[in-house]
């Protein structure tokens, strides 16, 4: 009797260990087409570097039709690294729990925590949650100047024309930001991990020496250029293989343009390697120019053109002479390049000094009228991120599933239903009576 | 041994009238639910008959294995066969055959749905045959919980009670484990988490071993009960 306690007991043992390894010793099988659920490599990269708690809270409405995805998404998330703890909450029923991680309960998001240090994102997808987690890890965030005092749109102003909206996203993407009047002080403090310099109107003046010198000594930029300033910013990213040509962007396929607006090119090649526009949706861009990258920029250096017009689009040179007709003369032909990122790496003994700049031919897509049309946001944040050196940030390459629409009319539902709620009991209950009848009989 | 268990519970049980009201229930119920799912996502998607149809099991399942032991405790029958030199073991193993195999044949016109929705659309087949295999071996282990229950008493209503609770506790125990600083461990013993990953498309080896685990303690623990009354 008591050895049999005894192999009973040996025998569970074996079990729980069994089941104690196996969840610490997996592998899994994504069967999805596209392995739609296999967490990308830099999502377990960063994943692995996690061994503190962190508490994912994501608020969605319990109607909210991506609710049950999100949370599959989650567990895959705690599934591959048990420090991270997940919860799924419906923000109109904990008003009090968004307010204390400073959610807005009418749009929802995600809050990400671990020790006192809170981390926000705007959807529940892998890429928001891979970049916030990152954020996390890191022990201070990235703090971004934004250039002023030259008629540039201001982060602080909410109108269509500003810039609120970015500065919103920027600081939900754990940026912290520091605005410079650099007419007052034309200097750009050492703090600055990256330079943002929005369309100004005015010729900037010593403020261009301050920036080329912040540059050379290993600074980061983000410029954004835009045909309607006269001001030539041009210099400043001549000496990293870019040129902006300027001239207005005329888009003549429908395809890839906002609808009879050939002034709007709405561009969606992005051919380019780069992690700035990696799985970008499509940008709008309204009234831009050419930004031309150098195909042997030098050593050291290396220029990556992000994104092109369609082959039907051109670049008027002269847009108040010849209107929205291309003149063979001046003009240039589609597809025309509209941003470029170079990467400059010197190797001062023993220590890499890198610059980074990001240059785009077009300002308005920043403004809050436009910033969230398509994948403008998601550009601009991963240029950031790429300029400010957080790669594993950018772009995470999450397999989207595709959609599988079913084809279901009032008249096919009701067929459904007859069929499986309907026909298949009924033949349960026929066979059950047939056997019970034949017994009967016997 | 246990294919003759086997041979002779499959007999009995089809004999009687539960796998039919089970099959007809469970049909009814999931169909009603996953077509208006069907309705309300207008994806062609195998994912939300899962967890439907895995709860179903979970509330059917008990009733096919009620009477597995208890009714051969009950009728006098288990004594006559413990009486002959004959283990536990096989005897268990049996009798939890033929009640998987019966709720996998009650489970089988499932696939209708997987024919409905290549005729109205163009479902992704992974998630479906992951899906497939996680409510299989989901059935096993309720199964094997069913047949431990029966083996502890000789009144197959209780069976079918205790079955049910311990399986859905096991089913919630990820709910408000936070709570209670427990939400590691009740989480991986939560057979619905476990059911996720398999109705995403996901086929996790942990989640596999985690329903091959859980049928082989209670059939172990079922086996010792069965020993335990030959001893008395």
């Amino acid at each position: 009797m008591r050895r049999r306690g005894l192999l009973l007991a040996a025998a569970l043992a074996a079990i729980a260990v069994l089941g104690f390894l196996s969840d610490r010793v997996h592998g899994e099988v994504d069967l999805t087409a596209g392995h739609s659920l296999s967490l990308s490599r830099q999502t377990k990269d960063v994943l692995g570097q996690v061994h503190r708690e962190v508490k994912v809270t994501a608020f969605l409405l319990r109607g909210d039709p991506s609710r049950a995805q999100a949370a599959s998404l989650l567990a895959r998330y705690r599934r591959r690294n048990h420090w991270i703890a997940y919860r799924v909450l419906d923000p109109t029923d904990t008003p009090g729990e968004a307010a204390r991680l400073d959610i807005d309960p009418t749009e929802g998001g995600v809050a990400l925590s671990s020790r006192g240090q809170v981390e926000r994102a705007p959807t529940v997808t892998e890429s928001d949650l891979t970049a916030g987690i990152a954020r996390l890890l890191r022990h201070h965030p990235a703090t971004l100047c934004i250039a002023g005092g030259h008629g540039e749109p201001s982060v602080e102003d909410g109108a269509g024309p500003g810039l609120s909206t970015l500065a919103g996203l920027l600081v939900t993407n754990g940026y912290r930001l520091q605005p410079l009047d650099l007419l007052v002080r034309p200097a750009v403090p050492p703090g600055c991990d990256g330079l943002v310099l929005v369309n100004p109107t005015a010729p900037l003046g010593p403020a261009q020496s301050a920036i080329a010198d912040y540059l050379a000594g290993g600074g980061r930029a983000l410029v954004l250029n835009d045909p309607a300033s006269t001001v030539d910013l041009s210099p400043l990213v001549q000496l990293y293989g870019m040129t902006v040509v300027h001239g207005l962007v005329l888009e003549g396929d429908d395809g890839a343009r906002l609808p009879d607006d050939p002034l709007s090119p709405v561009v969606h090649d992005f051919t380019s390697s780069s992690p700035v526009v990696r799985h970008l949706a499509p940008v709008v861009l309204p009234t831009c120019e050419a930004v031309l990258t150098a195909s042997d920029p030098g050593r050291g250096l290396s220029v990556a053109p992000l994104a092109s017009t369609s082959r039907l689009s051109f670049l008027s040179r002269r847009p108040r002479d010849t209107g929205t007709r291309f003149d063979p003369a001046v003009d240039v032909r589609g597809p025309i390049n509209v941003g470029g990122a170079a990467d400059l790496v010197a190797n001062l003994g023993g220590h890499v000094r890198r610059t980074r700049v990001v240059a785009l031919g077009d300002s308005d897509f920043a403004t809050n009228a436009l910033v969230g049309e398509g994948g403008n946001a998601r550009l601009l944040v991963q240029a950031l991120d790429w300029l400010t050196l957080q790669e594993d940030l950018v772009s995470v390459s999450t397999n989207i599933p595709a959609l599988r629409p079913l084809s279901l009319t009032e008249a096919r539902t009701r067929y459904l239903r007859y069929v499986t709620a309907g026909v298949v009991p009924a033949l349960f209950l026929l066979a059950g009576g047939t056997v019970w009848a034949v017994r009967r009989s016997r | 041994m246990t294919r003759a268990v086997v041979g002779k519970e499959l007999r009995v049980l089809w004999a009687s009238p539960v796998p039919y009201v089970v099959g007809a229930l469970l049909q009814l119920v999931l169909g009603l639910l996953y077509v208006d799912q069907l309705a309300a996502r207008r994806q062609a998607l195998f994912q939300p008959a899962v967890p439907i149809a895995g709860f179903l099991l979970l509330a059917l399942t008990p009733l096919v294995c009620m009477r597995a032991v208890a009714e051969e405790a009950r009728s006098g029958t288990l004594e006559l066969l413990l009486a002959v030199p004959v283990a536990g073991r096989p005897l268990v193993v049996g009798k939890w055959l033929a009640a998987w195999i019966t709720v996998l044949v009650v489970l089988a016109p499932v696939v209708l749905f997987v024919l409905l929705l290549e005729w109205f659309g163009n479902p992704d087949l992974g998630p479906v045959l992951s899906g497939l295999v996680g409510l299989a071996l989901l059935a096993g282990a309720l199964a094997a919980l069913g047949v431990l229950a029966s083996s502890l008493t000789s009144t197959q209503p209780v069976a079918a009670m205790t079955a049910f609770f311990v399986s859905l506790l096991l089913w919630f125990a990820h709910v408000r484990a936070e709570a209670l600083s427990v939400g590691g461990v009740m989480d991986r013993l939560s057979i619905s988490e476990r059911l996720r990953g398999f109705a995403g498309g996901v086929v996790d080896t942990s989640d596999v071993a985690f329903f091959v685990l859980l049928a082989a303690a209670a059939l172990t623990l079922a086996a010792a009960a069965v020993d335990g009354r030959r001893l008395r």
